[in-house]
């Protein structure tokens, strides 16, 4: 080693010798300047650690390393060390080695690692907090739906009751508004849990067999009142070139185009809303159609248009509704897989197209046939009705009893039904899902699987609830019920499903 | 007066916070930058406690290991108390906690050991608790070296404790 080598060799080396009580007896200095006499406690509190190395010292060790300790001296930067301490009788040698250049270069390389480990780590909590976040939301909203349908049932029932009764012009007047407002709440409720649910995917589309020209009309019937009432002029058109048998889910469809509808009525103060349906191209198994809403309403500047299908986003706060409706036409129109497009000018109107690509129904029909179910007069059936919400219980009775045909028994749980329908024939039970320990599928199951006598293993039975669960029918089917009406429901939808089920027993 | 000096040790995994503690309660100051530490870094605290003991606080913050046993073990040497630090919002820290726990206390029979769940400042002290629980993770303090919550308290403990 040269002369030089050696030097710089030296200055990177400090050797320290203290006695016993931590007085330094001999330093060199190369590294830190502290003095012979000054207490090596003093020159850093690193050194404290002798007092612990004379408890450890043992005939077998006598000798301690600390790799890689940051020592400081004053105002100047810190140098990183590996420290030696010789402890023998009454007086402790210590190595300083200064290594600070190959320690800097190695933390480089840790410092890499932890970094992209921590940052990993780090979003594996972020991403669980997040869907934890997302399931107590879409639970939350499931359940308070339930919670708030089910008095709505109530209060929708005993509108239409009240409505029957002598009532004078202002009192007519007033019932009609409530009616409208429990309407609308009602279709905030269903928006509310239609959007929870297609965010959280617990969303299927149904694949049905369905008439669009039938659709149309529905749509066209239900919409001509109130457009016409706001004075607009109601345009509409269907292509005569559609093949009208088609594949997918009716009640969706039916949605996006009300609720597109709906928007325009909103927006739209004088003119015309003009809804078609047009085929763009065909394949024998699929066919392209464009459904168009037209409007000659406010229109929809350019940087609105991209928040308009937002959630909760409603250009004009003055107007009703939950916001919500366009974001829902835009999942459902993506759950199908179609496309929708915006054309607008504010002051001349919008005009939204819904491009979707449904597949054709095979030849046979599948339709089913409306029917009008009327039950021969002057005869009285025996309904059971099982339901635990009391109000709920008082309204079916108030419905069923005014029709003048049937005989209604009501009890609030499985078990007591159970009781009922050994001791009476009943030609129709209606039950609640819900109830408190049995629940009305398992009800149904019962009945169907544990009973020998028919008149009993084969009553009807529908099934009502306010959850909205998605399958709910298909549910109730598989528990052995023959019908579900979803709560809350019309006097008319109740009848219908009543009615029905009554006269198909009795004409097995 | 009696006077007293012990060592504190900050053990635990990289990035959970450790130097962030130390700094936080030696000089008040935070900073949201890592800097990974390396090798360990010695400084003194003295603190006068209510009994008139002025104690003289050695804390070593040393570098994150996953595994404690993978780390220098000369940094531990001799320490009176040890501080293991884990980041609430990284479940890696904490889901093998016991381990840890246990190589210390039977290398270290005497030590006092506390356990620190840091950064509570970044999620809900709510979901914190709930996840911890899942885990069966018996922690003494939830700390924030950002807000400084319970840094105070929690060296304010083990100085107690150490002087006991
Ligand atoms: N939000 C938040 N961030 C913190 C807190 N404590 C530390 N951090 C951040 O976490 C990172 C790591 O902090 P450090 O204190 O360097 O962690 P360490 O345990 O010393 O890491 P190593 O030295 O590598 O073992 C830094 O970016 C800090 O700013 C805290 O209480 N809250
Ligand atoms: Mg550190």
């Amino acid at each position: 080693m040269g002369d030089e080598n050696q030097k710089k060799f030296y200055k990177k080396v400090q050797l320290v010798t203290v006695n016993e009580l931590g007085k330094i007896i001999y330093s060199d200095a190369n590294l830190f300047s502290w003095n012979v006499n000054d207490s090596i406690y003093e020159a850093h509190p690193f050194f404290s650690i002798i007092e612990s190395l004379k408890e450890a010292v043992s005939a077998q060790e006598n000798e301690f390393t600390f790799p890689c300790v940051h020592l400081k001296e004053g105002k100047e930067a810190s140098r990183i060390c590996d420290v030696t301490f010789t402890v023998s009788y009454g007086e402790i040698n210590i190595v300083i080695f200064d290594y600070t250049q190959a320690y800097l270069d190695l933390n480089k390389i840790s410092q890499e690692r932890n970094e992209s480990i921590i940052k990993a780590q780090e979003l594996e909590f972020t991403n669980r907090l997040l869907i934890e976040k997302e399931n107590f939301k879409n639970d939350f909203i499931a359940s308070i739906n339930h919670e708030l349908t089910t008095p709505l049932t109530s209060v929708k029932g005993f509108i239409e009751l009240l409505e029957k009764t002598n009532l004078d012009y202002e009192q007519e007047e007033l019932v009609k508004i409530i009616k409208t407002e429990s309407d609308h709440l009602q279709n905030i409720f269903g928006d509310m849990f239609d959007i929870s649910r297609i965010e959280s995917g617990g969303f299927k589309l149904e694949e049905e067999t369905f008439n669009l020209k039938e659709l149309f009309s529905t749509i066209v019937n239900s919409n001509k009142g109130p457009i016409e009432k706001q004075a607009l002029n109601f345009k509409t058109e269907i292509d005569n070139k559609l093949n009208a048998e088609l594949i997918g889910d009716k009640t969706r469809l039916y949605q996006i185009i009300s609720n597109l509808i709906s928007n325009a009525l909103k927006y739209t103060d004088e003119g015309f809303i003009k809804f078609s349906i047009n085929r763009l191209s065909g394949k024998s198994s699929k066919q392209q159609i464009a459904i168009v809403v037209e409007d000659s309403g406010i229109g929809i500047s350019e940087e609105d248009k991209a928040a308009i299908f937002e959630s909760f986003s409603q250009l004009n706060p003055n107007i009703k509704g939950s916001g919500l409706g366009l974001n829902i036409v835009r999942s459902l129109v993506s759950l199908m897989e179609g496309e929708i497009l915006l054309e607008s000018k504010v002051g001349v109107g919008s005009k939204f197209t819904v491009v979707l690509s449904l597949k054709n129904a095979s030849g046979e029909e599948t339709e089913e046939v409306k029917h009008h179910y009327e039950l021969p007069k002057g005869k009285k059936y025996r309904i059971l009705v099982v339901e635990n919400q009391l109000n709920t219980q008082y309204l079916l009775l108030k419905i069923l009893l005014a029709q003048g045909s049937f005989f209604v028994d009501a009890v609030s749980s499985a078990e007591a039904a159970i009781k009922a329908i050994e001791n009476r024939e009943y030609k129709l039970i209606i039950s609640d899902i819900k109830l408190d320990e049995l629940t009305g599928f398992q009800l149904a199951q019962r009945i169907r699987n544990q009973y020998g006598d028919v008149a009993i293993k084969n009553i009807p039975i529908l099934g009502i609830s306010a959850l909205r669960a998605p399958n709910m029918t298909n549910k109730a089917i598989a528990a052995g019920m023959d019908a579900f009406l979803s709560k809350p429901f019309s006097e008319k939808q109740l009848l219908q499903k009543v009615n029905r089920l009554i006269y198909l027993a009795n004409h097995k | 007066m009696i006077k007293l000096s012990k060592k504190v040790a900050l053990v635990g995994s990289f990035g959970v916070g450790k130097t962030s503690l130390f700094r936080r309660f030696i000089d008040n100051e935070f900073s949201t930058d890592y800097k990974s530490t390396l090798g360990v870094q010695i400084q003194k605290k003295v603190i006068t406690m209510d009994n008139g003991i002025e104690l003289s606080m050695i804390l070593w913050d040393t570098e994150g290991h996953e595994n404690i046993s993978e780390g220098r073990s000369s940094y531990l040497i001799g320490s009176h108390a040890f501080v293991y630090v884990f980041d609430i919002t990284r479940i890696d820290t904490y889901k093998e906690i016991n381990t840890q726990i246990e190589f210390l206390k039977n290398h270290f029979p005497n030590a006092v050991i506390k356990i620190v769940g840091n950064k509570l400042d970044a999620v809900s002290k709510k979901k914190a608790i709930e996840t911890l629980k899942e885990y069966s993770v018996q922690y003494d303090y939830l700390t924030s070296a950002k807000t400084g919550d319970y840094v105070e308290e929690l060296f304010a403990d083990i100085a107690v404790d150490v002087t006991n």
